[in-house]
């Protein structure tokens, strides 16, 4: 099986666990594959789990990182793409929190034939409102405040000041390290993950989708209401909608145990053939 | 002091709540002040927070509380009745026990906010002054083309690119025929105003990929990949078609071209073969195009 070891590095892929069933695992906004480490325990022994760092998150190559490419959800999808073809992978169930549900999607809307099926949990296609019938929870000067408070937060940067005042370039700027920091604000990746995140609308994908997909909808999420879940399950054909009996936009690391409960049930009924709809 | 509730006389509100909802199971006086919240009013600590906080403390705040048990320093916005919108600074940790719980420290930062606003709109003017820097520095003040030194960097990128991926590619050295005589003649004003002109039809005339820059006096130069579909002669000779076309202030002009074609030529070889066709060309009697593969020669 021919590797592709720059993606491999530039993704920062770890490979875990066994099992035939390949389960990938993308991160959202905000941290880095270390979020999956209270869900892989329960998954490891029935699966082979790849996990990942998008370029400008985490331990991934930040020279590989382009402010363009990375300004909307594809860039992100091309990541995943490119997982997936460096190491050959093939029936890929693919388990994305919030953003990355979406931008699971649009991955395999890209490469149907190596996707086997979507977890999605607490994912919304579209943050913003957009009044009378969809209210993704946000106005745009909500997010516009978000950018700004990103600006005045310091976690995970790594000098940003510095070089810009002594005149270093972008360039040079973006081949240092990203500190070890689980989550990071800083203002070149971070910030623009947070605009291709938070302003974008990618509802008119759901219609398209093709494969199987549970919904994994927390009871009380401040970035995802039940209104969102509901919306998800009524336009993403094949898609099987769970409304967990927890709080918070984190089930993946508050509920690790339904989360696995809920992803093994939905794989024996895929696998049965049974019509989830 | 009060005997009874010593905390109450902390100058930051300090909260207590449960992990998973982060329900408020104690909070002090001073954070109901600074809340502008009634103890029966307020259950959740994150119902007093602006939505782009609610944001930041579902993708920051809770997985570093989970992952790491702790966050310190992180600038969040509260929402309030009367005072609008008051800025703090937030630190947390989560105490496991028999419940887990979190403890919270949130302290009002409006010195640090404008403080903090200074360098973000210092940092944006300056991100602001080196993109415009950048511009001016890559681009030729006259005709608004790019200069030599950015030609050159963006030539060579395009021919290491063309290379990789096993395409031919062209080098076109343009030069304004008797463009001295249009200055001595018409005067120094008409003859920028020629090089201007010159410009835009050469603009119009490229395609969109096409590295075009004025890089001297009257000479300027382009550089394409070439496509099946567009033979480098004919768009060389469009070139010499579109200039005969127009008169620029009164005066008729043409132009000298050589034009070098290579699959294996670096940037300074190509530089090289095609200002030695545009020599071959004027002493041909100008006004014509001359045109080799310098691969075989």
């Amino acid at each position: 099986m021919p590797v592709n070891d720059d993606v491999i590095s530039r993704n920062n892929v770890k490979i875990i666990g066994s099992g035939q069933q390949v389960m990938l695992m993308a991160h959202g906004f905000g941290c880095n594959q270390l979020m999956w480490r209270f869900l892989t325990p329960e998954l490891s022994s029935q699966y082979k789990i790849v996990l990942f760092d998008y370029v400008g998150s985490g331990a991934s190559n930040l020279a590989a990182y382009s402010r363009q490419k990375y300004s909307d959800l594809e860039g992100y999808a091309q990541d995943i793409i490119d997982i997936c073809i460096a190491l050959d992978l093939q029936n890929v169930v693919v388990v994305g929190h919030s953003v990355s549900s979406i931008i699971s999607l649009i991955a395999a809307q890209q490469i149907p034939e190596r996707i086997h099926s979507l977890v999605m949990v607490c994912p919304s296609p579209c943050f913003l409102n957009d009044p009378p019938h969809y209210m993704g929870g946000f106005n745009r000067e909500d997010l516009n405040e978000l950018i700004d408070l990103m600006d005045k937060n310091y976690i995970g940067w790594a000098q940003y000041l510095a070089p810009l005042v002594t005149g270093t370039t972008e360039k040079n700027l973006v081949t240092a390290e990203l500190t070890d920091s689980f989550c990071s604000t800083n203002p070149i990746t971070a910030k623009n993950f947070a605009k291709a995140t938070f302003f974008s609308d990618y509802r008119s994908l759901l219609p398209l989708n093709s494969h199987p997909v549970l919904l994994l909808q927390s009871e009380t999420d401040a970035l995802a209401s039940l209104f969102i879940g509901d919306y998800m399950h009524k336009n993403t054909p094949k898609s099987c909608l769970q409304v967990v009996p927890a709080k918070g936009h984190c089930l993946h690391m508050t509920h690790p145990e339904k989360v696995a409960r809920h992803i093994h049930d939905f794989m024996q009924s895929v696998q049965a053939g049974e019509s989830i709809l | 002091m009060t005997a009874e509730f010593p905390l109450d006389n902390f100058p930051s509100g300090l909260v207590v709540t449960t992990v998973e909802d982060r329900q408020i199971l104690f909070a002090n006086q001073y954070f109901y002040k600074v809340s502008q919240q009634e103890p029966q009013s307020v259950e959740r600590i994150g119902l007093i927070f602006t939505a782009a906080s609610k944001i930041v403390i579902e993708s920051f705040v809770m997985p570093m509380l989970l992952h790491q048990g702790h966050c310190e320093e992180i600038q969040l916005t509260l929402e309030t009745k009367s005072a609008g919108r008051v800025p703090v600074l937030v630190n947390a940790r989560v105490a496991k026990g028999d419940k887990a719980v979190i403890y919270w420290v949130i302290s009002t930062a409006q010195q640090r906010d404008a403080l903090y606003q200074e360098l973000v709109n210092l940092r944006n003017d300056l991100e602001q002054r080196a993109e415009k820097l950048e511009v001016l520095s890559q681009t030729d003040e006259l005709t608004g083309l790019m200069n030599r030194r950015a030609f050159v960097a963006r030539a060579t990128a395009m021919i290491k690119q063309a290379l990789r991926s096993k395409m031919s590619y062209s080098f076109f050295m343009l030069d304004i025929d008797h463009f001295k005589q249009i200055n001595d003649q018409h005067g120094h004003d008409v003859g920028d105003e020629v090089l201007q002109e010159m410009g835009k039809i050469l603009a119009k005339n490229s395609r969109e990929n096409d590295v075009l820059a004025r890089i001297g006096g009257e000479e300027f130069a382009i550089v394409t990949i070439n496509q099946a579909s567009d033979s480098p002669v004919k768009f060389a000779e469009k070139l010499l078609a579109a200039i005969r076309a127009e008169k620029i202030h009164g005066v008729d002009i043409t132009l000298s071209l050589g034009l070098a074609i290579s699959a294996k030529a670096s940037f300074e070889q190509l530089y090289k073969g095609a200002d030695i066709l545009l020599y071959e060309a004027k002493n041909q009697g100008r006004n014509q195009l001359v045109c080799r593969d310098i691969d075989q020669s």
